[in-house]
């Protein structure tokens, strides 16, 4: 009977480890892609192959109704939008936009504020959905700046959601849609 | 009409349409496939005519199958190559005997190529129109003969020339139906003194989805579409030695109800052409009906 314990205690133990990692690898996670032109059961896997060739996503869900496909990043692989936006683009169909939830810590250099992805590296310029560009420049409301700035010096994690757009030679933009301090 | 041009014809309305997506079944489309994807697509096709207003009252049966490849090369631009494979057996009463006289072998081989000049996509819809241009080459025998003779131009399997086509269509798809309109033109040239008439298709196409009645959410479904074709064929009449040929020529007009089911992998497609109009010139065997059935794979 002991023993028996002794063994559901270890594979519990190893459930655990296992989870722990795979929250570990998800630091960009939720990537829904808005694709436009998708209109029938058919057309679905050569985006689903192209996805996965060319812009290295997996785990691809095609919601036709929705216009949206769902997918992931394997472990520790970054996301780069230009290859999913041409991914999108060869097999036929629009992208329209790009929404994703990264974990990753704060940074401001020059003025401009970007969250780098805790283990892969990726790195997002952000922006504030709901702030209009000001007089000086600054692409965040003052209250969601503190916000950032607060976290940056704490050192304290983050996770940002929202819609992600190219700019060229620059890391890709983040127009948050929600933020979320995270304990350590 | 002649047999072999109404076949090529056939042939013809079968493959360009050939691509990634749930299209029509007799028509062609404005979609092509994805940068490198291969669609390849296996067709029969059974025909019969007859109606024969002369004392022959000849009958004709044509099986069809056809191996349709497609490759994008971009995510516009497409080659289809088809190749037929035909048995054709004609039936006719000469001197109050009843003969029958048939061939089998490849016909003539399709290679077509097609661009997407246009393109508007929305959400869950898209609108699109493609070019296509290519040419049939004379692989299927047009000089094949049996104990008998030669045999009549009905029965062979090739025109015995390469005969260029050019041609558009226009799709407009989205998560209910689709409407598919298309137009080629075959400029038939000349092999051993015998030309066959240019041909003029055209195609007007709607598929409506029927199942799943009410779309899920979230996810991919297999769904199954009702379609109705009208498939319309003129042919000019045909040269011999620089002269028109009697009892060749003229204007079909099919309807064609069908069933399309499409998944992720395949669809898997059947119709049937039924004649509302033959006006055919002269002393011409008339199609009775065509049946369709199509599956298209994708990889």
């Amino acid at each position: 009977m002991a023993k028996r314990l002794t063994r559901w205690l270890v594979l519990a133990l190893l459930a655990g480890l296992l989870g722990a990692a795979s929250d570990l690898g998800a630091e960009i996670e939720g990537i829904r892609l808005e694709v436009d032109g998708l209109s029938c059961p058919f057309c679905a896997l050569g985006l689903d192959k192209r996805l996965k060739q060319r812009a290295g996503l997996e785990g691809i869900q095609v919601h036709l109704k929705q216009g949206v496909t769902e997918a992931s990043l394997p472990e520790g692989h970054g996301l780069d939008v230009g290859k999913v936006r041409r991914a999108v683009q060869e097999a036929g169909f629009t992208l329209r936009g790009i929404k994703l939830t990264v974990v990753g810590t704060i940074r401001q250099d020059g003025g401009q504020v970007t969250a780098t992805s805790r283990h892969d590296g990726t790195k997002f310029l952000l922006f504030d959905a709901e702030h209009q560009e000001s007089e000086a420049g600054s692409t965040l409301s003052p209250a969601l700046r503190q916000q950032l700035e607060h976290a940056e010096q704490t050192k304290m994690l983050v996770k940002l959601s929202g819609l992600v757009h190219e700019h060229a030679g620059l890391p890709a933009g983040l127009m948050i849609e929600s933020f979320e301090e995270l304990a350590e | 009409m002649s047999p072999p041009r109404l076949l090529g014809i056939g042939a013809l309305i079968l493959i360009v349409p050939s691509s990634a997506f749930a299209v029509a079944i007799n028509s062609d489309v404005g979609l092509t496939p994805a940068k490198d994807q291969w669609i390849v697509r296996s067709q029969l096709r059974y025909t019969k005519k007859s109606d024969d207003p002369t004392a022959q009252d000849r009958e004709l049966e044509i099986f069809m199958m056809s191996q349709t490849v497609v490759y994008g090369l971009t995510e516009k631009a497409s080659v289809i190559l088809t190749i037929p494979f035909l048995s054709k057996e004609l039936d006719a009463t000469t001197d109050g005997i009843r003969t029958s006289r048939g061939d089998a072998g490849v016909g003539d081989l399709l290679l077509l190529g097609k661009y997407r000049v246009y393109t508007r996509d929305y959400p869950a819809a898209t609108s699109r129109f493609s070019v296509v241009a290519g040419t049939d080459l004379p692989t299927g025998q047009s000089g094949d003969a049996d104990a008998r003779g030669k045999l009549p131009r009905d029965l062979q399997l090739g025109s015995g020339s390469a005969d260029p086509l050019v041609g558009g269509a226009y799709t407009w798809q989205d998560l209910n139906g689709e409407w598919d309109v298309s137009l080629t033109y075959q400029f038939n040239t000349t092999a051993n003194t015998f030309e066959f008439g240019d041909v003029l298709t055209y195609t007007v196409a709607y598929q409506r989805r029927v199942w799943p009645i009410k779309l899920p959410e979230r996810r991919l479904y297999a769904q199954w579409n009702v379609v109705l074709e009208a498939n319309g064929q003129w042919e000019q009449k045909a040269k011999s030695h620089g002269g028109r040929v009697d009892n060749t020529g003229g204007h079909l007009l099919f309807l064609s109800p069908g069933l399309q089911v499409a998944t992720k992998h395949f669809v898997a497609e059947t119709s049937i052409q039924l004649p509302v109009l033959q006006n055919l010139t002269g002393n011409q065997v008339e199609p009775d009906f065509t049946l369709v059935g199509s599956i298209r794979v994708t990889f």
